[in-house]
């Protein structure tokens, strides 16, 4: 449960608004970065409710700008893309790659290009993403997740686009006890070769106990279910601040990350970020990750919203053949987070045992939001003293009285230790 | 004419206006029972800015709950209907028919399911109709009028979708004037429909000056026009507080009552209950109740909202065959509705002794909002020293000097008897 007032300070990412600041201070994952043709047309995207052009020169070089031309607010997603620069149709100023103006016909004063301001923001690819770095000042560390740092063959990244506030798309990935209930079926049908025959536990035991443990980029958490003899059912999620976790797939070849990205204050980015750290991803991999869902990788979340209960097939239910009505667990998650209301009323909330990782997420940013209210300028940073590429979540049928805490940390540690090897 | 701040105090519902407190202290028709199937689709459905779900259990009693589940808001309309009880699929909390949680699995305390507060209202089936009560606190008596003591063959319950506020549907039918001009061609088809010629008193008498009377379900008043012959026709109207009205029929065997429920600020169901308190609906009244409007009775309004000036007939307008260019009289209350604006700028109207009905309904409402802010609790509630059942309108051709609410008083006494109602 949050009050009205702290509610709209984690939703609210419009301009100017604390969240809007929080956001940039961290490296935002805005389309994918296929979707910028060297010499093509600029890419016009929404992130934090305010709009911003992406293009790819013919040298392959990337750059972002705030979509408005400088002088009179052309859009430059109209933009002519040629020597390595935007050219404004309405006057022909001329931006190059690096964000520098270098002409504007319409002033004979030579001086006079280098005195404008054009917005530029520092951006990379990575993991088939373009990230942007959207604040003001040094950027923060770039985030070299495992998958950041692969080569293509072995991830495949997929954003779906939600009539949903971020927040909504960053419980989901926090709430360990949906899935033995919304996603029952999936547990149930499964194929043997696409998951691991562990998260069964997830629909026998559907009240797992949380443990949280707070870290420099976030959180981890178990969820722990009841195994038998003896044994508990393992699961641990890594939280990165301030949208993002490390899934717990209990299958060494295909992982995932999933991150909320703000478009505006009722639409959001869910981006699947599936990867093999170990070699390419198989073709089994691939087509699970796929699912039922669309094929569009920019927006793999179409076809259900257009239609009246997101097309909930009730004959299903009635026959018992799908729980939910739905045909892709991507899918339930997507739509119960849009019938929860653009913007979820939280005062109306009765939050349970299982819903603590949500509530602490909630709690760890609203301090933060304080701190840097109050002139802690590092409130949202995540330091230099861990590995990016060292997180990694976790999924394992343990002894009861074994400190999960102890693995998680071993675990990240003997990761740290190889990616130091390689460099 | 209103100032703005009357105009928004009687046409805002939100949560938290003075409105939609006093709509939560009266039973109000929220959609036809038929869209209800046992075991089926729970049917999501808003009211006074605020959403709900409803459904049938597989024995066929009906629940109405907020439409969120009270852990995380996941949408009920979304939810597995089995067992008599609502299954919600995010995390599987169950609530039962009577609104009691029942099971939360991701809960392992087995005493927590008792303790979840959900949303539940009362809700009765009546007329065809589903009625809830949105209100908190004891239920009030069921408006157990005519209609909804009847058997189903004898009532058609029709409901419109508009794009207006509430008080737009109100005013439509507290409006005695409109109908000699806005449904003129009807007007002179009348009496091929089966109406008692009286009707076309309507077209031919004077400016029709009203009395009014307050009573204890809202008020009543006659429409009181001096005929050629110098006889009085009286139409007397029924007004069940805040929204409904029994439209005077002058036809013994086809009644009408119309009732305005707010869905939003700019959205309204318009309901039509026709109902023959003498016995089943002839073919012939049941073919008159739809007229011209689309045969979806959960929403008989759809086709003119999709068109440019709602499909205004204009040649049918300059060769004279139709006055409006419409072809339903239904129709053209919605329609001169819509065209007034979703909210109706009442600071800019210039009214008529012909709509004192509407201004005193206002007043009234105004009156009793007040009294609401100084603290007097269900002033919006009716009292118990009437009967429902009894309510009916009248229409007659008296004497010119005859009082009107005599002549309903007697009406009234002789219908109650034959009926049987107690």
């Amino acid at each position: 449960m949050l009050s009205d007032a702290d509610n709209k300070r984690l939703c609210d990412v419009s301009p100017g608004s604390p969240m809007s600041e929080a956001f940039k201070h961290y490296w935002l994952p805005v389309m994918k970065d296929s979707r910028l043709e060297a010499g093509g047309a600029p890419v016009k995207f929404t992130a934090l409710c305010e709009d911003y052009v992406a293009f790819r020169a013919e040298d392959g070089r990337v750059a972002v700008f705030a979509e408005k031309c400088p002088h009179r607010g052309c859009s430059l997603a109209l933009a002519q893309n040629e020597d390595c620069a935007l050219t404004c149709l309405f006057h022909g100023w001329k931006f190059d790659v690096s964000g520098q103006c270098v002409a504007t016909p319409n002033m004979p004063d030579p001086e006079f290009p280098a005195k404008v301001p054009l917005k530029y923001y520092p951006s990379r690819e990575a993991g088939g993403v373009l990230w942007v770095y959207l604040g003001d000042g040094e950027p923060a560390r770039f985030p070299e997740f495992v998958f950041n740092r692969a080569e293509p063959e072995q991830y495949v990244s997929r954003a779906a686009i939600v009539n949903y506030n971020w927040l909504t798309g960053l419980d989901a990935i926090l709430d360990p006890s949906h899935v033995g209930s919304l996603h029952q079926n999936w547990i149930e049908n499964a194929p043997g070769d696409s998951v691991s025959a562990d998260i069964k536990f997830q629909a026998k035991d559907t009240a797992p106990t949380l443990e949280i443990e707070p870290t420099d980029w976030g959180f981890r958490y178990a969820a722990m279910r009841e195994a038998g003899e003896g044994k508990r059912y393992l699961r641990v999620t890594e939280h990165v601040q301030p949208s993002g976790c490390f899934i717990a797939q209990s299958i060494e070849t295909r992982k995932l990350f999933i991150m909320s990205m703000p478009i505006d204050n009722t639409h959001s980015i869910q981006w699947y970020i599936w990867y093999n750290p170990k070699g390419p991803l198989v073709e089994n991999d691939l087509r699970y990750a796929l699912g039922n869902t669309d094929r569009d990788d920019n927006n793999f979340y179409q076809t259900p919203k257009d239609k009246p209960l997101w097309g909930q097939d009730r004959e299903a239910m009635k026959n018992g053949t799908s729980f939910t009505g739905f045909t892709d667990i991507m899918f339930e998650d997507f739509i119960v987070g849009e019938s929860q209301g653009a913007i979820p009323d939280r005062s109306q909330e009765h939050l349970c045992a299982a819903d603590s990782a949500i509530a602490r997420a909630r709690r760890i940013l609203l301090q933060k939001l304080k701190r840097y209210q109050e002139g802690d300028q590092e409130a949202f940073s995540h330091g230099n003293k861990f590995e990016y590429g060292a997180l990694q979540s976790l999924g394992a049928i343990i002894d009861t009285d074994t400190d999960w805490r102890a693995i998680a940390k071993l675990q990240m540690s003997e990761r740290a230790e190889k990616l130091n090897k390689l460099s | 004419m209103l100032s703005a701040t009357n105009n928004d105090l009687l046409c805002n519902v939100s949560p938290g206006r003075p409105m939609h407190n006093a709509f939560k202290q009266v039973w109000l028709p929220v959609m036809r029972t038929d869209k209800l199937e046992a075991g089926g689709a729970p049917v999501k459905f808003m009211i006074l800015s605020e959403d709900y779900v409803a459904f049938r259990a597989e024995d066929g009693r009906v629940g109405v709950f907020a439409e969120k589940c009270p852990h995380r808001g996941c949408s009920l309309a979304l939810a597995q209907n089995k067992d008599c009880a609502l299954t919600c699929i995010f995390h599987g909390w169950k609530f039962d028919v009577s609104g009691q949680c029942v099971e939360t699995p991701n809960v392992q305390n087995p005493d927590f399911p008792a303790k979840v507060p959900l949303k539940y209202y009362p809700s009765r089936e009546a007329g065809d109709a589903l009625w809830v009560y949105f209100g908190e606190g004891e239920t009030p008596q069921f408006p157990d009028l005519i209609f909804n003591r009847l058997k189903p063959e004898q009532i058609l319950s029709r409901a419109a979708i508009c794009h207006y506020n509430w008080l737009t549907g109100l005013e439509a039918i507290l409006d005695p004037s409109h109908v000699g001009l806005l449904h003129q061609n009807w007007l002179n088809e009348a009496p091929n429909q089966g109406y008692s010629a009286d009707i076309n008193l309507m077209g031919k008498s004077t400016p029709p000056a009203l009395d009014i009377e307050p009573t204890g379900y809202g008020f009543r008043y006659s429409a009181i026009r001096t005929t050629p012959a110098d006889t009085q026709y009286i139409r007397v109207t029924e007004h069940i507080s805040p929204n409904g009205c029994f439209i005077a029929n002058s036809k013994s065997t086809r009644k009408l009552f119309i009732i305005s429920v707010p869905i939003d600020n700019e959205h309204s169901i318009q309901w039509y209950f026709w109902h023959n308190p003498l016995g089943p609906l002839t073919e012939e009244d049941r073919l008159y109740a739809l007229g011209a409007t689309d045969a979806d009775h959960s929403n008989f309004y759809q086709t003119p909202k999709q068109k440019p000036s709602w499909g205004q007939d204009r040649e049918a307008m300059k060769n004279g065959t139709s006055f409006t260019g419409f072809t339903d009289i239904m129709f053209e209350d919605f329609i001169a509705g819509e065209s007034q604006g979703a909210i109706i700028d009442r600071t800019k109207e210039f009214p008529v002794p012909a709509d004192k009905a509407i201004m005193w309904a206002r007043r009234f409402m105004l009156d009793k909002l007040k009294r609401q802010e100084e603290g007097q609790a269900d002033i919006f509630r009716h009292t118990n020293d009437f009967k429902y059942g009894a309510l009916q309108s009248i229409t007659a051709e008296t004497d010119s000097n005859a009082d009107w609410k005599q002549v309903t008083d007697q009406r009234t006494a002789a219908r109650t008897k034959n009926l049987g109602i107690v």
